[in-house]
């Protein structure tokens, strides 16, 4: 048997090999642009001071929805709202030059969670905004998660991101507006990857496997599919606090 | 337009003109990220990651080479570590069946030649089998295939042929197929 002829029937048997299907290109285009954007909302020269405006719209996001569900249990009275400054933010204090007191100026959405709701429609539309402003976030995390992870070169702070939504996540599930349950699942998926972020392990060697397993949740999931379609356009701006 | 000026205007931000570039690439990227993956999911991200990757670095682009031989440098070094990763996931996920499956002593199915071709190139060293993949498959040159992944024209041929001489071992008992 010579060579040639094992080549040639190679050649002729191997196109059969993991054969490839027609190209998905509109899929993938509209997946990279989205990618893209939001990318270049957590661009690498925002790195330093990303984690720090991220944490303080997420405790401002907090502090709107434990306002809506406070009302919600007719315990609150709307004049007795305070300006939207952050009292005690977990991820504020911890930030490094940030206050006990650190005063924000809160982004359109989160204003608005801020608002005593006027009626149940009000209030529904509180929370729905409050989760949209919410889920933007999460979208940016989880992007800056794969991106860093790929490069296998994690910011640390990341878990104080993650633990930052984990908290609002677990205040959004808590709510007596989370009814609509496509939300309530997302929202249940997002708290477990969530809690894994947050619970990275500082060890270099322990982490890649960590990353590993995130990853593959998120993507057996199709976490990012359905935080962008749970995602109003511009949500993400917020993620970044631009 | 031909493709400088198309390079041109998307260093300068141009949407339409990083569509036109995606567009006249985007077939071979998938088509390669999908013969080493094998799976549509991954071929998708691995092509999506390559595109995103290449826009960003645009401006490292200096046009020492074609802009598709760059893009496919990229595209393989995408691939070639995403598989890494998965392969070291799916081992784990291997490991857990094997103990699920402790103890089982049913007899397994020959695999027809078409099986047993593909789990040949699937065992193949991810450089051998990317030669392997890009030549006899995909229809590249050494030339290449020599760039984008790093390596003299040479070399590709020297690997293709020990890919080859390991393919023709794992299917030996097929011989006939091809002596006939």
């Amino acid at each position: 048997m010579s060579d040639d002829k094992f080549d040639e029937f190679l050649q002729r048997a191997a196109r059969s090999y993991h054969e490839p299907p027609a190209t998905p290109r509109e899929d993938m285009w509209t997946r990279i642009e989205a990618e893209r954007r939001v990318r270049r909302l957590v661009a690498p020269t925002q790195r330093g001071r990303w984690w720090v405006t991220a944490s303080a719209l997420a405790a401002t996001l907090l502090l709107g929805i434990a306002l809506g569900t406070w009302m919600e249990s007719g315990k609150g009275a709307p004049s007795a709202l305070p300006a939207p400054t952050v009292a005690v933010a977990p991820s504020a204090t911890a930030a490094p030059g940030a206050s006990t007191r650190t005063p924000v100026r809160p982004a359109a959405p989160v204003v608005a969670a801020a608002r005593p709701p006027a009626s149940n429609a009000a209030g529904s539309l509180t929370f729905d905004a409050a989760a949209a402003d919410h889920l933007g976030r999460a979208e940016a995390l989880l992007t800056t998660f794969n991106t860093e992870s790929a490069n296998g070169n994690i910011d640390p702070q990341i878990g104080t991101w993650a633990g930052d939504l984990l908290t609002t996540t677990r205040l959004l599930l808590d709510s007596p507006r989370a009814r609509d349950p496509r939300t309530r699942k997302l929202l249940s998926d997002l708290e477990v990857v969530l809690a894994q972020i947050a619970q990275l392990k500082s060890q270099p060697d322990s982490r890649s496997d960590e990353f590993e397993i995130i990853e593959q949740a998120v993507r057996s999931q199709n976490m990012m599919t359905r935080l962008r379609d749970a995602t109003p356009p511009g949500s993400a701006a917020l993620a970044s606090g631009s | 337009m031909d493709e400088t000026d198309l390079l041109t205007r998307a260093r300068a931000g141009d949407p339409a003109a990083e569509r036109a570039l995606y567009d006249a690439h985007v077939d071979r990227v998938y088509r390669l990220a999908y013969r080493l993956a094998g799976s549509d999911d991954l071929a998708q991200d691995f092509t999506q990651e390559t595109f995103i990757r290449a826009f960003a670095r645009l401006g490292d682009f200096r046009g020492d080479s074609s802009f598709g031989t760059w893009l496919h440098t990229i595209a393989l070094s995408v691939s070639m570590n995403g598989l890494r990763k998965v392969k070291r996931f799916r081992t784990r996920e291997a490991d857990l069946d094997e103990a699920r499956d402790h103890g089982w002593t049913g007899r397994r199915a020959e695999p027809d030649l078409k099986q047993r071709l593909a789990a040949a190139i699937d065992a193949l060293a991810p450089g051998f089998r990317a030669v392997f993949v890009m030549h006899d498959v995909e229809g590249y040159t050494h030339e290449e295939i020599g760039t984008a992944l790093g390596i003299q024209p040479g070399t590709s041929k020297a690997q293709l042929s020990r890919a080859r001489a390991r393919l023709r071992e794992a299917l030996s008992d097929f011989a006939g197929e091809w002596t006939a």
